[in-house]
């Protein structure tokens, strides 16, 4: 991702914004509880080609691929705003993104072309664990869809698969916990020297690509939290108890203003990450640490979210109990917590 | 999962090894405590036998079939006469009190929160007929409970409180007089005529019995507030809608309604404008310490499920090599055992004091009354007339102290937040520690994530319960006068 140096949204992101802000709406709001309940009927590919149309297929593609050409903090609007509706559906879009964003860094133009238009997706795997010859990716949003994956082994090599190469296998994940309308699925590889030939690219973007991963993730979780914080407020808002409209009660001002604590550090955290710069691209450690905080306190928003609307919050048509259960995979997708923070340390160090 | 059914030694030994007050309690009441591992040796058997080979499984065909109703597991219950638990002894229930259900509670939820919570939300509906019913109702409903559970035929209660635009208003005294209700019961001739709803009623789909509280009169809730037992073949009584929930699927919950239904008079338990205090309160003194029980369950169960993943290699490593899984894990399981003590004080602490009336002098009394006299038409009008129930009010009122059941209340309010707060705080943990590895631990401690969040909702929100604690305990030992419009002293009667 290219680093993102103005302060303030120009023009062309707040247009941007406005165009996405339409699509959760119009699209996102009216179709997540189907994405997340039944995530296999064809929704989620239905939303993914309007979504196509809107360029967000090739929002990373630079405009000479034909693509949108976003920087990290434009794309971080983007799946913010899309995170709010369904983080599930935004997890999707991120790991699309990442896929072709790596596959035009390593020059494969031809397969940008096909993908980049939402007919058919494309999927990052990470972390790959190689296990003997092979290897595993727990969790792959898109892996049910997807056409093409990347990932990076542990030498640093990149590689790019298809579901039907001999010596992957895919298994969609059926039951998962959240991010349902991601059509998540584990990967295994058996055999990583038969990709060798045809899958290996020749591309170093080991620390990039993890960097925007880590980055993407921090903003669904702030736009999960920010759901969560909206919601709520407005429930609170509205609600009589004891006496009162709850809201009133500092008890609950104290969970919605404890949410905004974390919004607004967590947004601060996030735009730093996104403008930090080494060699060309974010900083990985300052992505670690925005991802890290920022999923903790959206699990945390959310889980407050739900007690705000206290028996309404368990029942799934308030949409409250779904952004728990998609927060607690933003908090441990790719890494858990502290797994990320360990390697923080070391990068400091 | 366990290979084969625990035995009754093993059980025990846990128990008491878990609880060193139930050690020395066994020096002073050796058969009330072999009772007390006896069931818990049931619900082990139970879950092993019936619950975990299923609970993943059931836990996912609700969630597409959210109206269904696992009736075999109610069924596979009975032999071990999950259904009369807290049915006192003299129409033939187990006589089990607080405790007893606490301790059944976390052994089953440990299993299936959602499974346990049938067992527990029908205990929940026979209490109100310990506080508050006449020994006609005894001898007729609770009866039939036993009676039934013995033909292999489940006879559910379930206890409906909890209305569309009020759950905090109508568990607290004080709040009650400005709630905003839905239902109302209207006195006619002979009875009352009902109508209203009433949601997020656990059992209430399939209950045959639901003991239910409401305003008589919409103005004043607190002084009208009474207890009424409904039978799910009434006119005008309906379940419009069966809740889609997170978790504890197994466990329906279900929207009431009520359209001009009548209810006789003999449906009334206790009195007119008792159902708040001491109905509603002394159910929740009861209770909480059974839902604490419920979330160390939870908790518990998490626990187990994340362990054994620890222990699993994976990549070459064991993740419990590692000092911050082992660190957790010393945490998780401090946190447990604090809820499990908390929620077992409370227990002891109700059933010392309210507990021991309900089954002591009032159950005692009745035994000694033959039962072709108990069962008559004419102790049954005697019982329900106003002499009856002023007679079993008395009873009760004899052996319990208002500042014991304000205690009660208390330790209960506080046991019920912490179990709760532990089941978020150990599931989330071992969730996020696990990573997105994928197997079958994940998918149960996924499960108890899910179930662990009700609990912090349910019978009174822990921010509801800190509320109660301070007002039931702290702030009476204030040396300043609070100003704060939740006083308990502004609400005429004391608890109890």
């Amino acid at each position: 991702m290219k680093v993102t140096r103005e302060l303030l949204l120009d023009d062309e992101r707040r247009m941007l914004l406005e165009s996405v802000a339409a699509f959760r709406t119009d699209v996102l709001e009216e179709t997540a509880r189907e994405m997340d309940e039944s995530p296999a009927s064809g929704k989620v590919e239905e939303v993914w080609r309007k979504a196509g149309s809107l360029g967000l297929a090739s929002a990373l593609v630079s405009e000479e691929g034909g693509g949108q050409g976003m920087d990290a903090r434009s794309f971080c609007l983007v799946l913010c705003e899309m995170a709010r509706a369904s983080a599930g559906f935004a997890a999707f879009i991120l790991s699309h993104n990442l896929a072709l964003w790596a596959i035009e860094k390593a020059g494969r133009v031809e397969a940008i072309k096909k993908l980049g238009h939402g007919e058919g997706s494309a999927a990052l795997a990470w972390p790959f664990r190689e296990l003997d010859a092979g290897g595993q990716s727990a969790f792959v949003p898109g892996g049910s869809t997807a056409k093409l994956i990347i990932f990076v082994s542990s030498s640093g090599d990149l590689f790019s698969v298809m579901p039907e190469d001999a010596s992957v296998s895919l298994e969609e994940i059926s039951y998962p916990l959240g991010l349902r309308a991601a059509r998540p699925a584990a990967m295994s590889v058996k055999n990583l020297s038969e990709l060798e030939a045809s899958g290996r690219l020749n591309a170093e973007l080991s620390d990039e690509l993890e960097a925007s991963l880590l980055l993407g993730v921090a903003a669904l979780s702030l736009g999960l939290a920010r759901q969560a914080y909206d919601k709520a407020h407005a429930y609170a808002s509205e609600r009589y108890q004891a006496g009162d409209i709850i809201i009133n009660h500092q008890q609950i001002r104290l969970m919605l203003a404890d949410m905004l604590v974390g919004l607004e550090a967590g947004e601060a955290a996030l735009k730093q990450a996104a403008e930090s710069s080494s060699t060309g691209g974010p900083r990985v450690s300052a992505c670690r640490a925005a991802k890290v905080f920022a999923a903790d306190r959206a699990m945390a928003a959310a889980l407050d979210g739900v007690q705000i609307h206290g028996g309404y919050g368990y029942m799934r048509d308030y949409g409250m109990e779904r952004l728990m259960r998609d927060a607690k995979y933003c908090q441990a997708y790719p890494r858990p917590p502290q797994e990320e923070t360990l390697s923080l340390l070391e990068e400091m160090e | 999962m366990p290979q084969n059914d625990p035995s009754l030694r093993e059980v025990r030994k846990r128990l008491l090894s878990d609880f060193p007050m139930l050690e020395e309690m066994r020096r002073r009441r050796p058969f009330y405590v072999e009772k007390l591992a006896r069931t818990v040796r049931d619900c082990a058997e139970y879950n092993r036998r019936y619950v975990l080979p299923v609970a993943l499984e059931l836990d996912r065909r609700m969630e597409m079939e959210h109206d269904y109703f696992a009736w075999d597991l109610v069924e596979a219950g009975l032999q071990y006469r999950f259904l009369s638990l807290i049915i006192p002894s003299s129409v033939d229930g187990v006589g089990g009190l607080c405790v007893l259900v606490a301790l059944a509670m976390e052994e089953l939820c440990s299993a299936c929160p959602g499974v346990a919570n049938i067992f527990g939300a029908h205990a929940l509906g026979v209490s109100p007929l310990l506080v508050a019913g006449s020994m006609a109702h005894w001898e007729r409903v609770l009866r039939e409970v036993v009676e039934e559970e013995k033909n292999g035929r489940p006879v559910l209660m379930a206890a409906a409180v909890t209305e569309p635009s009020a759950g905090t208003d109508v568990e607290e005294p004080h709040f009650l007089k400005t709630a905003h209700l839905s239902m109302n019961a209207k006195k006619v001739p002979g009875g009352y005529v009902l109508n209203g709803r009433k949601c997020f009623i656990s059992n209430g789909s399939v209950a045959t019995y639901t003991a239910l509280c409401c305003a008589t009169d919409r103005e004043r809730p607190l002084e009208t507030w009474t207890s009424f037992l409904i039978h799910k073949d009434m006119e005008g009584f309906s379940v419009p809608r069966v809740e889609e929930k997170m978790g504890q699927r197994a466990c329906p919950a279900a929207e009431l309604s009520f359209e001009d239904c009548f209810v006789p008079d003999e449906y009334v338990l206790g009195f007119e404008g008792d159902g708040m205090q001491p109905g509603t309160l002394l159910l929740l003194a009861a209770s909480r310490a059974p839902v604490g029980a419920i979330a160390t369950g939870i908790a518990r169960g998490a626990y187990e499920w994340f362990l054994k993943w620890a222990e699993r290699p994976r990549g070459g490593r064991r993740p419990i090599a590692e000092q911050r899984i082992q660190m957790a894990l010393a945490d998780m399981r401090t946190r447990i055992q604090l809820a499990r003590w908390a929620y077992l004080n409370a227990a002891l602490a109700f059933d010392n004091s309210v507990g021991s009336a309900l089954q002591g002098a009032a159950a005692k009394s009745v035994k000694l009354i033959p039962k072709g006299i108990r069962t008559s038409d004419m102790a049954r009008r005697f019982f329900l007339s106003k002499a009856g129930k002023t007679l079993s009010d008395a009873l009760v009122a004899i052996s319990t102290s208002p500042d014991e059941a304000s205690h009660a209340l208390a330790f209960a309010s506080m046991a019920k937040a912490v179990g709760g707060d532990t089941a978020m705080y150990v599931s989330s943990l071992a969730l996020q520690l696990m990573g997105m590895d994928g197997g079958e631990e994940r998918r149960w401690v996924e499960k108890a994530f899910r179930d662990a969040k009700l609990t912090q909702i349910y019978e009174g929100t822990n921010q509801l319960n800190r509320l109660t604690l301070f007002m039931a305990d702290i702030e009476k030992s204030l040396k300043v006068e609070l100003k704060n419009p939740f006083s308990m002293k502004a609400v005429g009667k004391g608890v109890g």
